[in-house]
């Protein structure tokens, strides 16, 4: 699980997409494509190096009006996944 | 957006379902995003396909009775984007386009519905106006578009060249010239399964 104080960014293989509210995603070592929308799109624009977890918890928290906690666990949840998929440089 | 590869953050490539499930059965590079309404929804990433060689391979199957739709449409939607192939560009598809881009400031090229003037001629050389590629030296555009086969580069290269012709053309095509750009280094930096990857993206995006 990724540390609250920890600086996510994209890994260098990855080029991602704009596509109005929504994101597609090419990871160019491995291929794989993905898209993102809604939340999920947001997260990745703030994985920019410049934000730590819970400051995109608190984006996200304040941007779709929804509690902390849930934020926080959806953020959670969603980094560990984008770990999983080698989309995120390594820590 | 946050952006690993200098890409103008601002580009926007329009997608839609039919655009999604083009992209997903490799005919269209323009992947299927469905836009949300603004409600929240639990973040989720979601997996289109995997390029290997020339196509992108779905792992979600599609339905009989959308088949038909999806082909007007996808015909409708190449048309105006003005995607066209290495094979068009060479003057292949029963127009003469080799002759828009043969010479610097190609009259062809605006009397065909163009943008602007043609980026470069058949004897412009591919570097360094793309990333140098050992692969790919003392080629011109042209050299780089003709044969088949090859290395990866050499067959990403030729979707490139086909795909920076058709961005410079039209301004719908999916990607900038500045984009295309941007993916070709990254993909030069990162070997050949990253130049399989982008020359099935840009293969996707080109093909008629």
């Amino acid at each position: 699980m990724m540390e609250s104080s920890m600086r996510p960014t994209p890994s260098p293989s990855v080029l991602s997409r704009r596509a109005l509210s929504a994101l597609v995603i090419i990871e160019l070592e491995s291929g794989r494509y993905y898209s993102l929308d809604g939340a999920g799109a947001r997260i990745w624009e703030l994985i920019d190096g410049a934000h730590n977890s819970e400051e995109i918890v608190a984006a996200i928290a304040t941007e779709f009006r929804i509690d902390t906690d849930i934020a926080r666990a959806d953020v959670t949840d969603f980094l560990d996944t984008l770990q999983k998929e080698r989309l995120l440089a390594a820590a | 957006m946050q952006d690993t590869t200098g890409i103008d953050p601002k580009i926007e490539v329009r997608l839609d379902e039919t655009g999604r499930r083009a992209f997903l059965k490799g005919t269209a590079a323009s992947a299927v995003v469905i836009v949300g309404s603004g409600d929240y929804v639990k973040p989720a990433l979601r997996f289109l396909g995997v390029a290997r060689g020339q196509a992108l391979v779905s792992p979600i199957p599609e339905r009989e009775d959308e088949k038909k739709e999806e082909k007007e449409e996808k015909e409708k939607d190449e048309k105006d984007a003005g995607r066209h192939s290495s094979s068009f560009w060479m003057g292949k598809s029963g127009e003469d386009a080799d002759d828009w881009w043969s010479e610097s400031n190609d009259a062809g090229w605006g009397q065909h519905g163009g943008r602007g003037t043609n980026p470069f001629q058949h004897a412009t050389q591919f570097s360094p106006f793309f990333t140098a590629h050992g692969q790919l030296q003392n080629m011109t555009m042209w050299a780089v578009l003709d044969g088949s086969g090859g290395s990866s580069a050499r067959k990403a290269a030729r979707e490139l060249v086909a795909a920076y012709l058709n961005a410079s053309f039209d301004r719908r095509y999916p990607f900038t010239q500045a984009t295309l750009k941007a993916m070709w280094t990254t993909a030069v930096n990162h070997g050949d399964r990253a130049l399989d990857a982008l020359r099935s993206l840009l293969r996707a995006t080109n093909s008629n």
